[in-house]
């Protein structure tokens, strides 16, 4: 019984993920004026790269397993989360720590997977990669953190419950600032820095294709999602009626808004510059500094 | 009462080791065997040493007689696990060191041979010796005098030179401040065990005791390396002195300033009663832990050079433990019960780091030993010849990453989840914690740099003129043996926590017994902390890794699902060209912006010299960068 609750949340996961990739190339479709591709395609793309060869452009067998494991690492993460309001099987052996880290792990198997590639167009998408993670990594744990301040537990649970319990400034400051960072987290316009593929190609991933570049656009997928999700759980988590099924429903449906506007706010921007972006997520990085001092403040 | 009979077999060993240098003079290969073999088995006395006292649960105290001098030694649980960890990296440097000196001219190896044995013999000291007078000052000097002569000789004098003196200088400093300290006790009599200076502290006043605690913050931190001091010499000793030794410094020397910074403020100080004022100086601690970590690494992150790479990262991890020390006092002050926990996570990551950084430099002395440069920006694509070291490289990066399931990540957690847990009301200990988690992300970009760049990507062939082949065996088998203790601190943090127990249950006058570590379970797999009946925080690096496998595997089964075959193809660079030494992407490209915007921390300037080459410097400072 404990072990189907991971497999709900992988299933989850799994089967949502490309769904929100099909609505995002949706909204964005009509707001240039095109018909779109219909929201199911994502699915489709994903098993015709499933179909095709493995090109191999490094001989490294780091290159082969980064997309193995940026994909595990992921589900991973996905595998500890409380979803629907229900604690994981995995909460007595993992918490928050354990979830921020297989997050950065999930990055740091693309970086690795494209440094192996000896492309220099992957190596610039790996620079910019790892420096979006350096910089973007502490507002998510400190949008956690804030959790663990008013909760005073580690747990997964207890710290994203522990985000919404009093809604103060801390609050209100920290969701201001992970809705902005968000547009990063899910690497769309203005912070699609890293692949950029006008300008080098979609970085870190130009020498993958095939079944390699599927599980790649999948963990991408599946990582979007996740950040949607834990603005939802978190931030309004303390709205949900207590019933798993109904929470679950509502939850999904606050993903998709989210995600409506993810895209329309990516389909309005111009891209930034990697140092016009940087200094963009310092401020953010400030600014959730001071939610969290905020936080621990009691506001 | 366990005897002190192995230590004096292990420094006989050491002194043995000495002699043989001197009279076998010339006959160089006699000179590396018998010297690796007297400081092994020195290594193995020592350790035994270490275990008598561990297993028998009792410390061990005498006072030696040296021509009317008398000198307090003292073995507890705290010196017999730092004895152990001594003996460890001790092992793995010298054996590594048997192969590495193989190709050295003669002239230095004899007088490596010399000094190696007298600098461990000064580290054994350091850690056994009970007083902050003639006992300390005769380690101290041993130690200091040996490795200023084990840097000078690491490289050419020319390069070597400078930074071997500003190494000494710094050391006989620290020296200075750290033995002139014990005069502010009131009725100090030169030579006075540590516990005594303690009690003379008690009745010399506040004013006296923060000047006393504030010199040897000074003095011990000058070792540590914590900011702004550590900056002054480490990354050119490190870098400097050639890579076993530089694994013993970053390893072990490094950490007997953290074992003088705890028996300062975690014994010491508690016999100085109302003087001291936990509360002060665990924020201090804090503040400087936090800036050390930070600064340190950030500027890691700027080198093209590994080893100094490797050098400013050292002065990063230990920032952590620094950190970890203060916010144990703050929490120990504020009667929560998550001291000891902090504690023993600050000193799992000291024995986590010098396992990992010595892994570390030793790798760095394989890539030097069969590529001949330190620049980063030469290297590449090395995984394909040489790929033991490669996997072991990957396996220390990733342990120092603190990435889940590795040995960093559990001292971190412990460290960080602790610091957490007992800051949740206190501005400074979230905000240090937060600065601590940002930081593992830097950790870890340096980290990616050093493995990607070096082992993974292209250009090695391209850039160096000679054949590059695996190292010889002698390199690889103490490397193997540092990484598969490197595995067992992952994999066995119950094994490990209960050790860092028992160290402590059998060392006395420390300051956090009675809170000890109750909120803290072992369980075969990992460690969990609870508050009452409420799990509040809980690792498994055996339930992580199985969870990471298990989804590979289905990543793999998706891979294949389709039954796609793999075929071998150039690197495309849009048809235009094909991948050569000329558009191969460089080390000094990598995070050019964060690089720049992150300037005002110090260390930019990045030129390597490799030794072959004093005259002009292949790395060029942020020129021509592509971001």
């Amino acid at each position: 019984m404990k072990v189907t609750a991971v497999i709900i949340n992988l299933l989850y996961f799994l089967a949502l993920a490309p769904f929100l990739e099909g609505v995002m190339r949706k909204v964005t479709a009509r707001i240039q004026s095109r018909q779109g591709p219909p929201l199911y395609q994502p699915y489709l793309d994903l098993l015709k790269l499933l179909g095709k060869e493995n090109l191999n452009a490094a001989g490294h067998p780091v290159f082969r397993l980064a997309p193995l494991l940026a994909f595990a690492s992921v589900l991973s993460a996905v595998a500890l989360l409380p979803l629907a309001g229900q604690s994981s099987f995995l909460a007595h052996s993992s918490d928050l720590m354990t979830l921020i880290y297989f997050l950065t792990l999930s990055g740091f198997f693309i970086l690795i997977g494209a440094l192996a590639s000896g492309n220099p167009f992957a190596g610039v998408g790996a620079s910019r990669e790892m420096m979006t993670i350096i910089m973007l990594e502490p507002v998510l744990a400190m949008t956690l953190i804030l959790g663990v301040v008013r909760a005073g537990s580690l747990n997964l649970l207890a710290a994203t419950g522990g985000v919404s319990s009093a809604r103060g400034l801390s609050y209100f400051l920290m969701m201001a600032v992970y809705l902005v960072a968000l547009q990063a987290f899910v690497s769309r316009q203005p912070f699609d820095i890293p692949e950029a593929e006008v300008e080098i190609l979609e970085g870190p991933y130009i020498e993958y294709s095939g079944p390699n570049y599927a599980l790649f656009r999948y963990t991408l997928n599946l990582k979007r999602m996740f950040y949607s999700w834990l603005f939802v759980a978190g931030f309004l988590g303390f709205w949900l009626p207590g019933s798993p099924v109904l929470n679950l429903a509502i939850q999904t449906v606050l993903i998709l808004v989210l995600f409506v506007l993810i895209s329309v706010v990516g389909a309005t921007h111009p891209r930034f510059r990697m140092d016009q972006a940087l200094k963009f997520y310092a401020v953010l990085v400030l600014l959730s500094l001071v939610a969290v001092g905020l936080g621990v403040r009691g506001w | 009462m366990t005897g002190t009979e192995a230590l004096w077999l292990s420094l006989a060993s050491l002194l043995l080791s000495f002699l043989a240098a001197f009279l076998l003079g010339k006959k160089v290969r006699l000179v590396r065997l018998t010297g690796t073999i007297l400081i092994s088995l020195a290594c193995f006395f020592l350790a035994w040493q270490g275990v008598m006292i561990l297993g028998a649960g009792q410390p061990v105290e005498l006072e030696l007689k040296l021509a009317g001098i008398h000198i307090p030694v003292l073995i507890d649980g705290l010196s017999a696990l730092f004895l152990l960890l001594l003996s460890v990296l001790a092992l793995g440097s010298t054996l590594f060191a048997y192969g590495y000196y193989e190709t050295t001219e003669t002239k230095i190896v004899q007088k490596v041979y010399l000094a190696l044995p007298v600098f461990i013999a000064g580290l054994v000291g350091l850690l056994t010796v009970d007083d902050l007078g003639p006992g300390f000052t005769l380690a101290w000097q041993l130690m200091a005098i040996s490795s200023y002569l084990l840097i000078r000789w690491g490289r050419p004098l020319k390069l070597s030179g400078r930074p071997a003196l500003v190494y000494l200088v710094f050391m006989e400093m620290a020296w200075v401040l750290i033995t002139g300290s014990a005069f502010l006790a009131k009725g100090y009599h030169f030579g006075d065990s540590l516990a005594a200076v303690g009690q003379k502290l008690s009745g010399s006043g506040p004013v006296a005791t923060a000047i006393f605690l504030v010199m040897l913050l000074l003095g011990f931190g000058l070792k540590t390396g914590i900011f702004p001091l550590g900056q002054l010499w480490i990354p050119g000793a490190y870098s400097t002195a050639s890579p076993p030794v530089s694994a013993l410094l970053a390893g072990i020397l490094e950490k007997t300033g953290v074992f003088g910074l705890i028996r300062i403020f975690f014994f010491v100080a508690r016999g100085a009663g109302a003087g001291f004022n936990p509360d002060l100086w665990g924020q201090v601690l804090v503040v400087v832990g936090t800036l050390t970590l930070f600064v340190g690494t950030v500027q890691a992150i700027k080198q093209s050079d590994y080893l100094r790479l490797l050098a400013y990262s050292s002065i990063g991890q230990v920032g952590y433990i620094v950190l970890a020390l203060g916010s144990s006092l703050l929490a120990w002050h504020s009667g929560s019960p998550l001291a000891g926990i902090i504690f023993a996570g600050a000193v799992y990551h000291s024995l986590n780091h010098g396992i990992f950084k010595s892994l570390l430099f030793l790798t760095g002395g394989s890539l030097l030993y069969a590529t001949g440069t330190r620049d980063l920006n030469r290297l590449g694509g090395l995984l394909a010849v040489m790929p033991v070291t490669g996997l072991l490289a990957a396996l220390a990066s990733y342990s120092i990453s603190g990435m889940p399931a590795s040995s960093g990540f559990v001292s971190k957690w412990l460290m960080i989840a602790g610091n957490f847990l007992a800051g949740k009301d206190s501005l400074l200990l979230t905000m240090a914690g937060i600065v601590a988690l940002f930081t593992a992300a830097f950790t870890l970009a340096c980290y990616v740099k050093f493995f990607g760049l070096a082992f993974t990507s292209a250009g090695a062939g391209w850039k160096l003129k000679r054949e590059i082949r695996e190292v010889p065996g002698s390199l690889l088998v103490p490397k193997i043996f540092l990484a598969a203790i490197c595995l067992s601190q992952a994999f066995l943090p119950a094994v490990y926590v209960r050790l860092i127990g028992r160290s402590l249950a059998t060392t006395e006058g420390f300051l956090l017994t009675g809170v000890g570590a109750e909120g803290l379970k072992t369980n075969p797999i990992g460690l969990q902390i609870f508050e009452g009946p409420a799990l509040l925080a809980a690792v498994a690096p055996l339930a992580m890794l199985a969870l990471l496998l298990v989804l590979a595997f289905l990543a793999r089964w998706l891979r294949q699902s389709a039954g796609a075959q793999e075929a071998r193809v150039p690197a495309w660079l849009c048809g235009y060209q094909d991948l050569n030494k000329n558009n191969v992407y460089a080390d000094r490209n990598m995070f050019s912006d964060l690089k720049k915007f992150f300037r005002w921390t110090g260390a930019n300037k990045n030129v390597v010299i490799d030794d072959d080459e004093l005259s002009e410097s292949v790395g060029r400072e942020e020129k021509g960068v592509i971001s």
